[in-house]
């Protein structure tokens, strides 16, 4: 196994992903992106009528059908879970569920 | 065709599916080099011709004991799950090729073989040999990495494993006590479960370790990640897939299931994203796609058992994809901690874009495979009305693309430079990744393929309406956007070198308290033993035989006094007696006289 580590050097020409500005750019078509399915979405409700998840009346089955329902229900569920999971690791500035890399060697 | 027809006159015959990988693993054991890596890769090619001659109801049995084992049972789910299974061997055995182990190339293809015997097991004493096979031949996977930390964690497999089999031992055992051999069929236990039936209760706990249930589940992440580099690509295919085949033969309908299931598709997650170990990051997402399987199977339904096992199919193709690339990685780097990596694609373009595949396809992105198959089961869960496990399943698809489709490519392959320029993965390595890659996107855009070979045929179920399409991409974009808000705003939990406590604590910290209580316990009663009777009862039963003599003749002596047939003796004199007799050196005189008297006690007590 070949291992080679190199210091980021002026010998190596930096890739096109290198460049914030490049980042950015990725980043700011993304929110497009974002946006671009939103929009389908709506427009696909409005003008052909989305299908329901749920064959009955409830709440869900109606909020489910809303434009942006999954996009909202995605991003906050991975708030949460991010949130959470912080948690589980530290709570309060003590380590809950997180030890040290060799926690098991001993 | 009439090759077809010997393949299937020689299964009634009694050969069975697995035979191409039980030869090529029995051939590779006396193979060396290259010839023993081409037989990884010639067996599972020759059992894949064996798998399609089949022909559905064909059945081969042996007597044994008195007894008829139905060793294979044809059906259109055992097919599938062969075809599979010879595939997941087909695309190992190349990733594999490098290695110069026939011990470990061997033991794959039985590991393999043992899968498909599992798959066309015909009844549960079938079904129980081959998976105590699966158990042993598995662990080597782990084992051949040959560190002191892959030994402890293969036992710790094999632990897991061996509770697994002796549970549907157990199972199986008490079923036939009370039903005679009608309990040995291998029918569904569903009803027999929910009226509360032992045996079918421990069947259920055996398939449920293999299935890495909530709680079961922490061999997965322990074993898989002190593997080689190729071992995980083995071991999810195989293992985890047998149970849920097993389940989905065994419990279809249980309604405990949906609810085990949905807690398995969630708590995973959580764990993932704090996980630095990249490959256990992997195994989280692992238990998490398998719980959509049991949702499937829970809920019952064709269509939805249906969606269950096409979601396996899938799952082993991209999920093996994964490993084999963070094993490329590892390989490559010697490293799999995402707190040393990052901007690997720099060196590792191949490596990374078929990342990007599998993280794609286990996300579930319209024309991966992913789609295909969890869109199924999540369908199948609103349409009968399981509103919270719905919502679960939908968490849990956000959960997953978060870990598994950003996290993993991410800091792997992207992230802060870490400085590493490894070179590309070996050719054999970047050929089993492309042939992932290409099904992955092949089944996502066709998935008809994968339908037709379904037990139900998918009901013509068609997963790409303009609903579907824009709901799903919706929920995996705004999960994406949250992932890189909260990068930057500096919200996201860094990857920090560290292990995370989930349940293996309390298995570890058992396992030690037994071993040091046993030690306490058994290694006292040692001691104690030793001191009573080695070093007490024995050295004084010693004692008192090396003393008897001279102690005997000091008695003979006294009585000889007391009986007034000599002097009384001063006590010196009793010291050079005593002494002679130690010695053996009476006077003759003296020694016949003893002997006399003893001789004369001898008489008077008869």
């Amino acid at each position: 196994m070949k291992r080679r580590k190199q210091n980021m050097d002026s010998k190596e020409e930096p890739r096109w992903l290198d460049h914030p500005r490049n980042v950015r750019r990725i980043i700011r078509g993304f929110y497009f992106l974002c946006a671009a399915v939103v929009l389908a979405d709506l427009i696909l409700g409005i003008g052909w009528g989305k299908h329901a998840a749920f064959e009955d009346q409830s709440f869900l089955a109606d909020a489910e059908t809303l434009p942006a329902f999954y996009g909202a229900y995605g991003f906050l569920a991975c708030v949460g879970l991010v949130w959470v999971s912080k948690l589980m690791r530290s709570w309060g500035g003590k380590n809950l569920l997180m030890r040290e890399e060799d926690y098991w060697d001993g | 065709m009439a090759e077809t027809n010997l393949l299937a006159s020689s299964l009634q015959a009694g050969t069975h599916p697995a035979t191409a990988l039980l030869i090529g693993a029995l051939a590779t054991l006396f193979l060396r080099g290259r010839y023993a890596s081409l037989t990884l890769v010639l067996a599972p090619l020759f059992g894949l011709g064996c798998i399609a001659a089949l022909e559905i109801e064909t059945t081969s049995s042996i007597h044994l004991l008195g007894h008829e084992i139905l060793l294979v049972s044809v059906d259109q789910q055992a097919k599938l799950f062969g075809y599979l299974f010879h595939l997941a061997a087909l695309v190992g055995g190349i990733y594999s090729f490098h290695l110069r182990d026939p011990w470990l190339a061997s033991t794959s293809l039985l590991y393999a073989a043992s899968a498909v015997g599992v798959a066309f097991a015909g009844d549960m004493l079938s079904l129980f040999c081959w998976w105590e096979a699966l158990a042993i031949t598995s662990v080597f996977q782990i084992w051949a990495r040959r560190t002191g930390k892959a030994e402890e964690a293969g036992f710790r497999y094999l632990f897991f494993h061996v509770c697994s089999g002796l549970l549907l031992l157990a199972g199986i055992l008490i079923r036939y006590h009370e039903q005679g051999s009608t309990a040995l069929a291998l029918n569904s236990l569903s009803a027999s479960l929910e009226a509360g039936d032992v045996g079918a209760l421990l069947i259920l706990l055996a398939i449920g370790i293999k299935a890495a249930f909530p709680g079961l589940h922490v061999w997965l992440k322990d074993g898989y990640a002190e593997a080689t580099h190729t071992g995980p690509v083995w071991l999810c295919a195989f293992t985890t897939k047998c149970a849920v085949c097993m389940l989905a033969r065994l419990f279809p309908g249980a309604e405990v299931l949906v609810l085990v299931g949905a807690v398995m598709a969630m708590f995973p997650i959580f764990y993932a994203v704090i996980e630095n170990d990249l490959r256990r990051v992997l195994c989280y997402s692992k238990i998490n796609q398998i719980g959509f399987m049991v949702v499937g199977i829970g809920i019952g339904t064709d269509l939805a058992l249906d969606g269950a096992i096409a979601h396996a199919f899938t799952h082993v193709i991209y999920k093996g994809l994964l490993f084999m690339s963070m094993g490329a990685v590892l390989f490559r780097t010697g490293e799999i901690r995402g707190s040393h990596l990052g901007g690997l694609y720099k060196t590792m373009p191949w490596t990374t874009g078929f990342c990007i595949i599998g993280a794609a396809s286990i996300s579930a992105f319209p024309l991966f495979s992913g789609f295909i198959s969890k869109s199924i089961i999540i369908t199948e869960a609103a349409r009968n009305e399981y509103v919270l496990t719905w919502l679960c399943l939908l968490f849990a698809s956000a959960g997953v693309f978060h870990h598994a489709g950003i996290k993993i490519p991410f800091f792997a392959f992207f992230a802060h430079d870490s400085g590493l320029r490894p070179k590309e993965a070996p050719i054999n390595m970047l050929l089993a990744m492309a042939i992932s890659a290409f099904l992955c996107i092949f089944l996502g855009c066709n998935p008809q393929w994968l339908y037709d070979l379904l037990p139900n045929k998918a009901l013509g179920y068609h997963p790409y309406d303009a609903t579907h399409v824009i709901t799903q991409l919706e929920i995996l974009l705004f999960s994406a956007l949250a992932f890189i808000l909260l990068n930057l705003w500096g919200k996201y939990p860094p990857e920090v070198p560290s292990v995370n406590l989930d349940l293996d604590w309390v298995f570890r910290k058992a396992g030690r308290w037994f071993l040091s209580s046993g030690e306490f316990f058994w290694n006292g009663l040692n001691h104690q033993a030793r001191l009573l009777l080695i070093e007490g009862l024995t050295g004084s039963i010693c004692r008192f035989f090396q003393r008897a003599p001279t102690r005997t003749m000091l008695g003979l002596l006294s009585l000889r006094s007391l009986l007034g047939m000599g002097e009384r003796d001063s006590s010196s004199q009793r010291e050079k007696f005593a002494k002679r007799t130690d010695l053996g050196i009476h006077p003759i005189g003296l020694t016949a006289l003893v002997f006399l008297v003893l001789l004369g006690c001898l008489l008077l007590s008869y």
